[in-house]
């Protein structure tokens, strides 16, 4: 009788969950037509995010400090989203959101994320964080092309991202292999 | 290691002291849509060890009274779980809590009349992860014939989440350290007849309430499993089953068991995976001299609802074994599973890509046993 309610082996959980997370790059991931939804989605990629990227210990001031996701431009995210967040960790590291100012200094961020606007900003944020270890977020067309580490796009309805390789292998940030298998890899041609 | 002794003709005590241990360790390749010419090998590392000690110490009192109380701890030292990629390196968790309870208990069976009986029991667990749980329980159990038997039977009881469900947490599965256990209030009525000697016929009747049931929920914060308390069950049931055992070694069997189980507040059909209707046809033939047994039996599993709503079909499926004792120390059975290679399928669970799971079918075994 009990069997029937606890019959998940541990290899179906290892499957289910392989099935879940394919489930959030792919096209499964499909949200009504509204600012709203559309943000709350991106704010789960944000944490999925934090959740399968390493960062050096030294990007943090020491072992339990929060992990800061820092918004540049107007914050999207509703309130009740933002605070479920904060109540949660990553490994040791508490999270912490805010917004900033395109002129403030993003270093102390673990996370950047810029908002849809011009691309002058985000060449400004992106020039400011260079050697750093931050894992920059975008939502602008052109955004992994300019340098930015990830950028999410939006493609009938759908929520993809796209990474950057070779700007990501340039810091010392460590993505997991199953990330990238969802991610559309941008190469950038470099100029000689 | 294990003690027992009796002291006078009235004292009885048990001790038990224990060490065990369980490994896992599995590699999983994948490769990267991104880069099709690269396997990934994640490793997923399970590694648990404990010891434990229990005693029991039992008194027969006058007025046909017997009390038992015992005590038991378990220290869970190691319970290591973690998940990784090997190249590129990228660990996803690592976890090496410990833990440990310790339990006491104190059951009393007292004689009221001849024909009555009445079993009390209390028992506290104390874990170190979310404290105490107290449990009692209680059985009427009255006798007013020789072949008639009648129990009513009350308990409370729980299920401790496991390191797996409050610690793993890898790729698109989340740990939850807070999760509490899972508490059944259990209400049971049994009535055993017999006819003769050798036939018994057994009907019960029982009612299951369960709360802060352990189940896989999706967190909304970013799609990962999550295992919470959640659901409540009400489960109730009905089983008869008729029992014939000869002397000469024949034994036949029939058992019908009606259930449902219906989630509190919830307006589903039911719960996925929970058949209404089970039955199980037993019969055993001695072949030589109770050296050589041939069994048959036939089990019935009505259909089931599945993880998406729909349903997988009901199934008989007999099932033929040939069991032998007659080699000195050696038990040598062939079994024959799904005889008639129906290939029915049982329901997947949430998230699993197959919402049907078709079975193998026709299966043999051969099984060789050495006592020592």
């Amino acid at each position: 009788m009990a069997g029937s309610l606890y019959s998940s082996t541990r290899t179906f959980c290892y499957l289910a969950s392989c099935c879940l997370i394919l489930s959030l790059g792919t096209p499964f991931v499909v949200f009504a037509q509204d600012d709203n939804a559309e943000y709350q989605l991106k704010l789960a990629f944000l944490y999925n995010f934090a959740q399968f990227v390493q960062w050096p210990s030294d990007a943090f001031p020491d072992a339990g400090a929060p992990l800061t996701i820092c918004i540049v431009g107007p914050d999207p995210f509703n309130s009740e989203g933002e605070q479920d967040l904060r109540s949660r960790k990553i490994g040791n590291h508490p999270i912490d959101i805010k917004t900033i100012k395109s002129d403030q200094d993003p270093r102390a961020c673990q996370l950047v994320f810029v908002r849809a606007s011009k691309t002058r900003v985000a060449d400004e944020v992106l020039h400011a964080l260079k050697g750093s270890s931050t894992l920059t977020v975008g939502e602008t067309k052109g955004f992994a092309e300019l340098g930015g580490l990830i950028n999410l796009t939006v493609d009938n309805s759908k929520l993809r991202f796209e990474i950057n390789l070779d700007a990501a292998m340039q810091t010392r940030l460590k993505i997991s292999a199953k990330l990238l298998a969802l991610a559309k890899i941008v190469k950038v041609e470099r100029t000689p | 290691m294990a003690y027992e002794h009796k002291f006078g003709s009235d004292w009885g005590f048990m001790g038990r002291l224990y060490y065990d241990n369980y490994h896992y360790d599995g590699f999983y390749p994948y490769v990267p849509a991104s880069s099709e010419s690269v396997t990934v090998l994640n490793r997923d590392v399970s590694d648990g060890q404990w010891w434990g000690a229990e005693f029991a110490l039992s008194k027969q009192l006058v007025h046909n009274q017997t009390l038992i109380v015992g005590a038991e701890y378990r220290d869970n030292f190691r319970q290591h779980q973690m998940n990784y990629d090997k190249q590129p390196y990228f660990p996803y968790f690592n976890s090496e809590p410990s833990s440990n309870l310790w339990a006491v208990y104190a059951q009393d069976e007292i004689r009221l009349r001849r024909s009555l009986t009445l079993n009390l029991g209390l028992r506290h667990d104390q874990y170190s992860t979310f404290g105490g749980t107290t449990s009692p329980r209680a059985a009427l159990i009255y006798r007013p014939l020789e072949n008639t038997t009648l129990k009513l039977l009350y308990g409370q009881s729980f299920r401790a989440p496991n390191a797996y469900e409050l610690y793993y947490a890898s790729y698109g599965q989340e740990a939850n350290p807070q999760l509490r256990p899972e508490t059944v209030k259990t209400t049971e009525l049994v009535l055993e007849q017999y006819f003769r000697r050798d036939l018994r016929l057994l009907i019960s009747g029982y009612y299951y309430p369960i709360r802060n049931l352990i189940s896989q929920e999706t967190d909304p914060a970013n799609g990962s499993i999550v295992y919470m308390n959640r659901e409540q069950v009400q489960m109730r049931g009905v089983e008869i089953s008729l029992k014939k055992q000869s002397r000469a070694g024949l034994e036949a069997g029939a058992s019908f068991s009606f259930q449902r189980s219906i989630e509190a507040g919830s307006s589903r059909a039911g719960l996925s995976n929970s058949p209404h209707v089970l039955g199980q046809g037993t019969l055993s033939i001695p072949l030589l001299q109770k050296k050589l047994f041939a069994s048959m039996a036939l089990g019935y599993v009505s259909r089931r609802l599945t993880a998406t709503g729909n349903y997988a079909g009901a199934y008989a499926s007999p099932d033929i074994t040939l069991f032998s004792q007659v080699l000195r120390n050696w038990e040598v059975s062939a079994s024959l599973y799904d005889a008639f290679n129906q290939r029915y399928g049982d329901p997947g669970s949430v998230g699993d890509p197959e919402d049907l799971i078709i079975q193998d079918g026709r299966t043999f075994r051969l099984k060789f046993v050495y006592h020592f």
